[in-house]
């Protein structure tokens, strides 16, 4: 047998530190925790190791790829986390926060998640974030933003720059399409794909008929008269024991049924809607230019301009909390997590090869989703590995 | 020698063994229970038989140099960090495909358009639906590209078919050949709900074959064989 073979090494993309990049980490994590801390975030600790019903409720199918799942000795499915977010929501319900006094906590930690860099690998890397939960007044949104892209000015980082999306915006502006809310779905998770070339617009539609989410009539095909559906509902109705339905009852079963009319979208207006996504996920750059080509293109579909003012407003708010105006873009095609979050989403980015040093955005539906009060709640993290690279 | 790994259990075995011999390539066990065996006229193959599930991996950890698997079990297993290939990907057996099931009661689910719907109104109640499978990547994959992202896969390795009614997931996504499986389990496929039409392929370990003349010379003398027999049927 070879030495090779005798030898272990660690894998691939995991972190071993030695002293002086220990250090150096070490200084990161407290100069960023001292700020948040002044900033009135207190530090908390959640376990590396979660449900992984956690992060499947948070993310969907779209995070848990991501995740590094397995079995633990007794079976059960388990994760390391993949980011904090869902263990700091977890903890805040198990803590029964009320939804009216905000929250303001810190963390940091390392971080486990599957990466491709043409293959998957597994990563791991530390972060520092800070989530606001419950309470809130209207400009928390520039409050998060500022203090995330002001704390990268204190650990190093010469010229920071953010790019904000905004996942509201765009759910909004599918309501002006005759569409149903899957298909609204099924166009958001492709959005990455169509920005990326991978997908094309055709291939979307002939996917979207295959799945039965549009034809060219608009309406369910066939009838859910005929007599045997109604004895089956009639059977359904009557017998609710003995039927393998999983976690669904005959009354949503039937009520669903009965609804169903609206679910089928037509086609043409299917097509109207994935071109007008394909426009609007290609705008981005400065804020003023990008602000002005998305309003031009909304204008031609028939809608108010001023649909944009929010986010504009978003951007005249960081410019008073001292976030130059130069450094904040504006990206319509920013999709990454698009499933859960509910308003602006932004990254925070160095240079001129925009290296990612963390993010963060809005998400107000996850602690109901998660079992908990209806509280607002938003936040970042920074990538502690980038962010001491960037400062080299 | 060359190490070339066939189903040693399932129906991908009896096929595998009736294939090969069709191509001229009768595969001789000194006894039933030997995890090896030769093929008559052939001195430079050596035959594994290993679980059917376990090919693909073999053949990436290069404890195989070729094998015969389901192109689903491919797939889904294999790691797209190594070499591996595949050579032949239809041979004409093994046919079948990865589908939905639901329970057959969902009198409103018909397509993937209800499912996504489905998943909607579980995510408002604070779940998410729960799918039974053997195919855990596969099926995520599927998924997220037809816009059904509030899911949560049950990796599941026995029976999936009584899921649904023991209660441990809504629906499954399984192997379906004959479809009489699922209705018996009060069950139902789906429009737009198969995820993959698969049959037997051969696979290989490309670089270690490609790194070694004597392996390619095997590998050529199987392929040869199969594509002749594969040829003569059409």
């Amino acid at each position: 047998m070879s030495a090779n073979d005798r030898q272990i090494n660690k894998f691939n993309q995991m972190n071993d530190l030695l002293p002086d990049q220990l250090n150096e980490n070490t200084e990161l994590i407290s100069t960023s925790l001292n700020y948040l801390s002044k900033a009135g975030y207190q530090q908390v600790e959640t376990p590396i190791i979660e449900d992984s019903d956690l992060f499947a409720r948070k993310g969907g199918g779209e995070l848990m790829g991501l995740v590094c799942t397995f079995s633990d000795a007794r079976g059960q499915r388990v994760s390391l986390r993949p980011e904090f977010t869902s263990s700091i929501i977890r903890l805040y319900i198990e803590q029964n926060k009320t939804q009216d006094i905000e929250t303001k906590w810190s963390y940091a930690g390392p971080v486990f998640r599957y990466r491709s860099y043409g293959q998957m690998v597994l990563e791991q890397f530390t972060q520092v974030g800070g989530e606001i939960i419950g309470g809130q007044g209207a400009d928390t949104d520039a409050e998060l933003i500022s203090t995330a892209y002001n704390g990268l000015k204190k650990l190093g980082v010469k010229t920071p720059k953010i790019k904000i999306g905004d996942a509201k915006s765009l759910s909004k502006l599918f309501n002006s399409f005759e569409i149903s809310d899957a298909a609204k779905q099924f166009i958001k998770s492709n959005l990455g794909n169509i920005r990326s070339g991978s997908t094309d617009q055709k291939q979307l539609v002939e996917l979207a008929v295959d799945s039965g989410l549009i034809n060219e009539e608009g309406r369910v095909a066939g009838t859910n008269s005929d007599s045997k559906t109604l004895l089956r509902l009639e059977e359904l109705a009557k017998d609710q024991i003995n039927k393998p339905l999983g976690r669904r009852t005959p009354t949503e079963i039937i009520t669903r049924l009965e609804s169903k009319g609206s679910l089928v979208t037509k086609k043409h207006e299917f097509s109207k809607a994935v071109d007008f996504a394909s426009k609007l996920v290609s705008i981005n750059g400065d804020s003023n230019n990008s602000l002005e080509s998305a309003a031009q293109l909304i204008n031609n579909v028939g809608l108010d301009s001023k649909f944009f003012d929010p986010l504009k407003s978003l951007v005249l708010d960081l410019a008073n909390k001292d976030v130059p105006i130069g450094n904040i873009m504006l990206d319509f095609g920013m999709v990454k997590g698009i499933s859960y979050y509910t308003g602006m989403i932004f990254e925070l980015t160095c240079g001129n090869d925009a290296i990612s040093l963390g993010g963060g955005g809005r998400y107000d539906k996850l602690a109901a989703n998660l079992g908990g009060p209806n509280s607002n709640a938003l936040g970042f993290a920074y990538n502690i590995d980038a962010i001491s690279e960037a400062i080299k | 020698m060359i190490r070339f790994g066939i189903p040693s259990d399932g129906a991908l075995h009896k096929d595998t063994m009736e294939f090969l011999s069709g191509c001229g390539l009768d595969i001789v066990r000194p006894n039933p229970r030997s995890y090896t065996g030769e093929i008559v006229g052939a001195p430079g193959i050596i035959v594994h038989f290993q679980r059917a599930g376990d090919i693909t991996v073999m053949v990436e950890n290069q404890s195989l140099d070729l094998g015969i698997a389901g192109y689903d079990r491919y797939m889904e297993t294999r790691d797209p960090q190594i070499d591996t290939n595949v050579l032949i990907g239809e041979l004409g057996f093994g046919q079948c495909t990865l589908s939905f099931a639901v329970p057959e009661d969902w009198l409103d689910v018909s397509n993937l358009a209800d499912l996504s719907e489905v998943a909607h109104q579980f995510r408002e109640r604070g779940l998410e639906l729960k799918i039974a499978t053997k195919f855990p990547r596969l099926v995520s994959r599927f998924l997220v590209t037809r816009g059904v992202n509030y899911f949560s896969i049950v990796p599941t390795s026995g029976t999936l078919e009584a899921a649904p009614a023991m209660g441990y997931a809504d629906l499954i996504v399984d192997i379906i050949s004959s479809g009489n499986t699922v209705k018996q389990n009060k069950l139902k496929t789906i429009n737009g709900g198969d995820v993959i039409s698969s049959q037997a392929c051969l696979i290989a370990n490309k670089s270690t074959i490609e790194s070694d003349s004597k392996l390619q010379t095997e590998c050529d003398v199987l392929t040869k064989a199969i594509n002749s027999y594969l040829k003569s049927r059409t």
